[in-house]
């Protein structure tokens, strides 16, 4: 188990209390995730909007995935041209909860880069509406600018406590350790007819949807952690986790760090290992255990 | 002390038509348990290891669902997640973690629960030394 980071979340009232001094970012999904006509005319007033296809993932190679990261510089001047640094308090929110992993994508996306605060809204703008913050009409992206801070940004080494998987990492971690597939039910079984559906053997079902409470926030941190400990996430042993592209996944990251538990995250994701006809694929709904993991006594 | 015998518990073991899968029966329960993969068996039933960690939980959930609880007053709700965490490769046992959520209490009268499980159970007593437990007590809103 690792040590708890600094909280990623962050309440609507707390943020509409302290909207002064954060920077809201509207992150668009990669694709529609909820039906019917957007319920909320507004964004959250001087929000940066962006989206994950064109903010949050890099160019699709012919092995990677179809959202893969982007260059960690390419994030750091985006953020640099909206006058946005390391030091800022970033709130990242969407405007359905449904597409609340894409929040989750920039969070991650972002902390790898550098930004030392990043949170997601708890419960995006829907939240932020029910807590009484104002909208106003949503604007174009902000014109590029000084960094805030109007000192040259100091980018920290290292990754941001974030974990990035390749393929190696997540066949040991399946053998080994704990991986999560949060794909839908149906995508994790697999077809009978299609060989190249189903699942990462000895992957987990752990569908990311539902860590959404029905009030349409995460779930309470003791609902979290059982969700976690009942899926034999949470210990000493490495953590992974996987979807179509690295965005639903995302959202079982921002939850592991929540819980204090370092959960790595295979970016490329099922989109890449479907195509690679060398990769073991696994279907039904049963789990099976790893034969390299000695479960008797001797 | 008297030196009179008494059998406290009592199970019949045996093989079964499925390779390195048994059953162990007592008086009205059948336990179904599979040898790992690695030793031939099918690895999808409760394994010896599986069982042994069992005992230590289904005896927490016992003591932690009553004790200290005055007469009349309801007993508590407890759940118990239980892992065992050893290097890969390890050739000892591992260390057990029972993260236990236990409703109703605070944290003095957890980790009280927690001592008195110690001091009282005999099977940790007998185990403690080789497989060494570490219990993580949740209250009620201690993670909120």
């Amino acid at each position: 188990m690792t040590a708890a980071e600094p909280s990623h979340l962050l309440d609507a009232r707390t943020a509409l209390a302290r909207r002064a001094r954060l920077v809201f970012i509207e992150v668009a999904p990669w694709r529609v995730m909820a039906q019917g006509p957007d319920p909320i005319a507004g964004s959250i007033p001087d929000a940066l909007r962006t989206s994950v296809r064109s903010d949050f993932a890099g160019t699709p190679t012919a092995d990677s995935g179809h959202l893969p990261l982007p260059k960690r510089a390419a994030v750091r001047a985006s953020a640099r041209a909206h006058g946005i640094g390391p030091a800022d308090d970033l709130v990242l929110y969407t405007r359905r909860i449904e597409e609340l992993s894409s929040a989750a994508r920039a969070w991650f996306v972002l902390t790898w880069a550098g930004f030392r605060s990043v949170r997601v809204l708890d419960g995006g703008l829907p939240a932020w509406v029910r807590a009484g913050g104002p909208t106003t009409r949503p604007r174009q992206p902000r014109p590029a600018g000084p960094v805030r801070d109007h000192v040259a940004p100091a980018w920290p080494p290292g990754d941001g406590g974030r974990r990035v998987l390749e393929t190696t990492d997540v066949l040991e971690i399946a053998r080994y350790g704990t991986l999560l597939d949060s794909r839908p039910a149906s995508s994790y079984g697999g077809t009978p007819d299609d060989p190249r559906t189903g699942h990462i053997p000895h992957a987990i079902h752990a569908h990311s949807a539902e860590l959404i409470a029905p009030d349409g926030l995460l779930r309470p941190p003791t609902e979290l952690r059982k969700w976690f400990l009942s899926r034999r996430a949470i210990g000493g042993q490495e953590v992974g986790a996987y979807c179509g592209g690295g965005v639903s996944s995302a959202l079982l990251v921002l939850a592991g760090a929540l819980l204090g538990q370092q959960v790595g995250l295979y970016v490329d994701s099922w989109s890449a290992w479907e195509r690679d006809g060398s990769l073991p694929v696994e279907k039904g709904a049963v789990l099976t255990r790893s034969a390299a993991v000695d479960t008797d006594c001797g | 002390m008297s030196d009179k015998v008494t059998v406290i518990s009592n199970l019949h073991g045996r093989t079964t038509d499925i390779r390195g899968r048994y059953t162990i029966a007592g008086p009205g329960f059948e336990i179904v348990s599979d040898g790992s993969l690695r030793s031939g068996g099918p690895g999808e039933e409760a394994s010896s290891l599986d069982l042994l960690v069992a005992s230590l939980v289904s005896c927490a959930l016992n003591a932690f669902r009553h004790d200290f609880v005055e007469s009349g007053q309801p007993e508590r709700q407890v759940e118990i997640f239980a892992r065992i965490e050893r290097k890969a490769e390890g050739d000892y046992l591992g260390t057990l973690v029972m993260e236990c959520f236990i409703d109703g209490v605070d944290h003095v009268t957890a980790d009280e629960l927690v001592a008195e499980y110690k001091k009282r159970c005999r099977i940790y007593n007998a185990l403690k030394e080789s497989l060494p437990v570490v219990f993580v007590p949740h209250t009620s809103g201690s993670l909120g």
